[in-house]
């Protein structure tokens, strides 16, 4: 066959033609595709046309039935069983297609030469939803043998409507489990519970109807009401008209205000006025119908002025609820409005005008409650005064935060009055006293501190955590001997607490050296006793300790066997001769015993390093720091450690968790030039541990913590947080993102160029972005390159230090 | 959160003992096996009530603070006497295409 089309002659082509029909079908143009179809089924009849003729027919009739037209979509499907019906599976397809079309007898009568089709129980299905859905007219589509159940079903809903649940019910017994009609009898029990508010009952039963049949589809809008899971799976246009069919369905009543409220108070929305217009009309309506709804609606209204109210808002309120019964001169309120926007001025004097409403409402706070509600404010007062920094810690903060005028101002009264007009109240509250003393702690003042705790401790004499920290405050003091009675307490309260027991080790041990200091030997003999077998962990060192100890006393025999049992207890030779030089210098032996000391640890610094020692003296180092120890020539000790250790990073192995232990120790040691080379080093061997980039970031911190270089910063606390992320989720690497997240927050409001306070500083002082840029211009200017710190470290462009004058 | 109360269906005025036992009863129904979200709902619920000290820190700082519009709505909605419809009308419901 040839075409001429557009004054060119195309030849026919079976392919081109298939291609035209299939592009046909995927553009929806359903009919084109089939006469397309029909064509190439004319001119060549195989196998393959005929399948895709059929395919289109059922296409075509599927489009048709979407549309609506159900028996053109019959129409169509008939003409295709004459065609090309010698195909049972297509068939199959066919006669569902009908049955869904509503040509449900003709489907049946298809059916009728599929005796064995696995298909029959749906298409059963179908037909008798089609049958069900045209009403009494529907019984004679179906088979006799399932009319008597249609009848039942048809029955069961005119008794369902007038009332009769009962016998509706007894009219479903004959429908059983592999009836077609079992998804009505299930539909029909479901709607039975909901006409008598049994919502529970009813879901039970609509949860187990099939999505795609008739019955789910009734019930569609009574479940969207009652299931909320099944309300919130549904698409936004899909809940929008199942909302609107149950409002059809149902009485609305005060609903469809109570939405328009719902959107009134939308947090999106800046002004309340039109909810509270909306709630003029509906709460008259509440009174008549529910009553008891309408403190839950003031309570709605209530907590959306403190989240987004203004001023007027509280004469609506009243004007439409009442004053509130709780809070009738709104105190409270004003107070929470004026803390959620950070004016804790105002809020701390409206707490004080709340806390003296409850005084003056005895009939609303009944008895001791009272008392107790007015001790609950004075403590939340105080909290808010302790978080105001005090001028100490105000002298340490930058100047922009320092300088800011939003800056929160002191608090009168303070914490302390706060706190200790809340303890008055209400004397057996144990959260006052832990506030007090946590705020004493806070503020560095001691004294007082420990004084708060022995007041804790004697009304709440189990409180653990406060002796266990009265036990720190005691040993800080240097009252050794208190400090360790109060945290062998503890300790016997709870003696599996890890960190308790090293705290009670610590304690101990300086208890010890103390006494030795004072003299009284055996006191000091008997406690390093015990710590050795409270913290057999580190026998080693308290062994140095002890041998220390004995040489003060001229016991030189037993101080060598001491020295010798924590040798052999000693894995390596260079720390535990660091361990006994600090002994030696702390305790001032004599001259020759300290060189003695001296010799072996320089000695032991002249052995080939291994990973092992250099951890291990990396971390006896960074403990010694940690524990705040100081000895003369501590210095020049540490000097030496740190340049065996740079020797070491050059020649030796290290493992992962090595190199992490030794970077943690730089760190403690404040040796940040070597923090950062083994945290590149560490990074480059083991890109994926978060801990390098995050202990690099925190060698920036700890030189300058309130005035971190953030540009240096937060990229390597954003690289260790993604590394973190892609890690098991151990409770270590919960900790360090839980720490990752508190720097990059303090950083943020620490650093005066980060956008959020860039942008805080645009609204508050009208800066121009420029002149922003100018000032990061100026900082960029300082030297900040560490030697041999990180060449190609994380790959970033490293800012070089500019060469003014030139 | 949904009221404590409502949660663990109690009056506003119940007293700790009763609060700890309707609290066990509920947690032996719903065991953290089996309904992990109620149990998170109801353990949330117990802790701020567990104590006349708790009760009041939620009286004076967050009552009705977890209350909705829509918790309101759903509550007329189940209480109202429902309209018992037809076949026809339910029918009627369906979107035309």
């Amino acid at each position: 066959m040839v075409k001429k089309m557009q004054g060119q002659s195309i030849a026919f082509s079976p392919g081109n033609v298939e291609a035209r029909v299939r592009k046909a079908e995927k553009e929806g143009r359903s009919q084109q595709a089939l006469d397309l179809a029909k064509q190439l089924y004319k001119q060549e009849p195989t196998p393959h046309h005929k399948d895709l003729l059929r395919r289109i027919y059922l296409s075509r009739a599927r489009h048709l039935r979407q549309q609506g037209y159900t028996n053109d979509a019959s129409t169509v499907l008939e003409a295709a069983v004459e065609i090309v019906g010698d195909n049972n599976e297509w068939l199959e397809k066919v006669v569902e297609e009908l049955a869904t079309c509503g040509s449900v007898r003709y489907a049946l009568k298809l059916l009728d030469h599929l005796p064995d089709s696995p298909k029959r129980s749906r298409i059963f299905a179908v037909a008798s939803d089609q049958a069900v859905r045209q009403g009494a007219k529907g019984r004679n589509l179906l088979p006799p043998s399932l009319q008597g159940q249609f009848d039942r079903i048809l029955q069961a809903f005119s008794l369902l409507e007038t009332g009769d649940d009962d016998q509706a019910r007894d009219a479903l017994q004959e429908v059983g489990l592999q009836s077609p009609f079992l998804e009505w009898k299930l539909m029909i029990r479901g709607l039975a519970a909901y006409y008598q508010n049994e919502d529970a009952r009813a879901l039970e039963n609509w949860q187990r109807l099939t999505a795609d049949r008739l019955p789910a589809r009734l019930v569609a809008p009574m479940r969207f009401e009652v299931d909320a899971d099944f309300r919130v799976a549904q698409d936004p246009r899909a809940q929008n008209i199942l909302q609107k069919q149950i409002d059809r369905a149902q009485d609305p009543g005060p609903i469809q205000s109570l939405r328009a409220i719902q959107k009134a108070l939308s947090p999106e929305k800046d002004d309340l006025g039109p909810a509270f217009r909306l709630a003029e009309t509906v709460v008259p309506v509440l009174w008549q119908s529910h009553p008891q709804l309408i403190p839950r609606l003031a309570s709605c209204f209530y907590w959306s002025i403190v989240a987004l109210g203004k001023p007027d808002d509280m004469s609506r309120y009243t004007r439409i609820f009442g004053p509130p019964a709780d809070d009738p001169d709104f105190s409270r309120l004003q107070a929470l409005v004026m803390e959620r926007v950070g004016q804790f001025t105002e809020a701390h004097t409206d707490w004080q005008r709340f806390e003296s409403s409850v005084a003056n409402h005895p009939q609303f706070w009944p008895g001791d409650l009272g008392t107790r509600v007015r001790a609950l404010i004075w403590s939340h007062m105080g909290s808010n005064a302790a978080m105001v920094p005090n001028e100490k810690k105000l002298a340490i903060l930058p100047r922009h935060l320092r300088d800011h005028p939003l800056r929160p101002k002191a608090l009168i009264p303070g914490a302390e009055e706060c706190f200790q007009k809340s303890i008055e109240l209400a004397p057996d509250r144990l959260e006052p006293y832990q506030k007090l003393f946590n705020f004493y702690r806070q503020e560095d003042q001691t004294n007082k501190a420990e004084q708060a705790a022995r007041q804790l401790l004697t009304r709440f004499p189990d409180h653990v955590s406060t002796r266990e920290s009265l036990g720190e405050l005691l040993v800080a003091k240097k009252k050794f001997k208190e400090g360790v009675a109060q945290l062998e307490k503890a300790h016997k309260t709870n003696p599996l607490d890890r960190k308790l027991r090293s705290k009670l080790s610590h304690a101990q041990l300086c208890l010890a050296r103390d006494l030795t200091e004072k003299g009284d030997l055996d006191e000091a003999r008997g406690i390093f006793r015990e710590n050795l077998e409270l913290n057999p962990s580190e026998q080693a060192a308290v062994l140095c300790k002890w041998a220390a100890c004995e040489f003060i006393a001229g016991d030189a025999a037993k101080a060598e066997e001491l020295h010798q049992q924590a040798l052999a207890k000693s894995a390596q030779r260079l720390p535990f001769a660091y361990r006994m030089l600090i002994e030696a210098m702390r305790f001032n032996l004599a001259k020759n015993e300290k060189a003695r000391f001296a010799a072996e640890f320089e000695s032991a610094l002249a052995d080939p390093p291994t990973a092992e020692i250099c951890t291990a003296i990396a971390d006896t180092a960074g403990a010694h720091r940690l524990s705040e120890v100081k000895y003369s020539g501590q210095k020049t000790h540490e000097k030496r450690i740190l340049s065996y250790l740079e020797k070491a990073r050059r020649t030796v192995a290290f493992s992962e968790e090595q190199l992490q232990r030794i970077c943690k120790s730089m760190l403690e040691l404040a040796a940040i030039r070597q923090t950062r080379n083994f945290c590149a080093m560490g990074h480059r061997q083991f890109p994926r541990n978060p801990y390098f980039p995050y202990l690099e970031a925190q060698s920036h911190l700890a030189t300058k913590r309130h005035d971190p270089p953030a540009w240096k910063v937060k990229p390597l606390l954003e690289i260790a947080a993604g590394l973190a992320r892609v890690l098991p989720q151990d409770e270590d690497i919960k900790a360090l993102q839980e720490q990752i997240q508190e720097d990059l927050k303090a950083l943020a409001i620490l650093n005066p160029y980060s956008s959020l306070f860039q942008s805080l500083g645009d609204e508050l002082f009208g800066f121009a972005g420029s002149e922003w840029e100018a000032a990061e211009d100026e900082y960029e200017g300082e030297d900040w390159i560490e030697e041999d710190a990180g060449n190609g470290f994380f790959d970033r462009p490293r800012p070089r230090k500019r060469r003014r004058g030139r | 959160m949904s009221n404590p109360y409502t949660v663990l269906g109690l009056p506003a005025d119940s007293e700790d003992d009763a609060i700890r036992r309707r609290y066990l009863e509920l947690v032996r129904e719903f065991s953290p096996e089996h309904h992990p979200e109620k149990f998170v709902a109801i353990r949330a619920a117990y802790e701020s009530l567990r104590d006349l000290d708790t009760r009041l820190r939620y009286r004076v700082f967050g009552a009705g603070k977890e209350e909705t519009v829509d918790a309101l709505i759903e509550e007329i909605a189940c209480r109202r006497v429902r309209r018992r419809l037809s076949l026809e009308t339910l029918l009627s419901l369906l979107p035309k295409s």
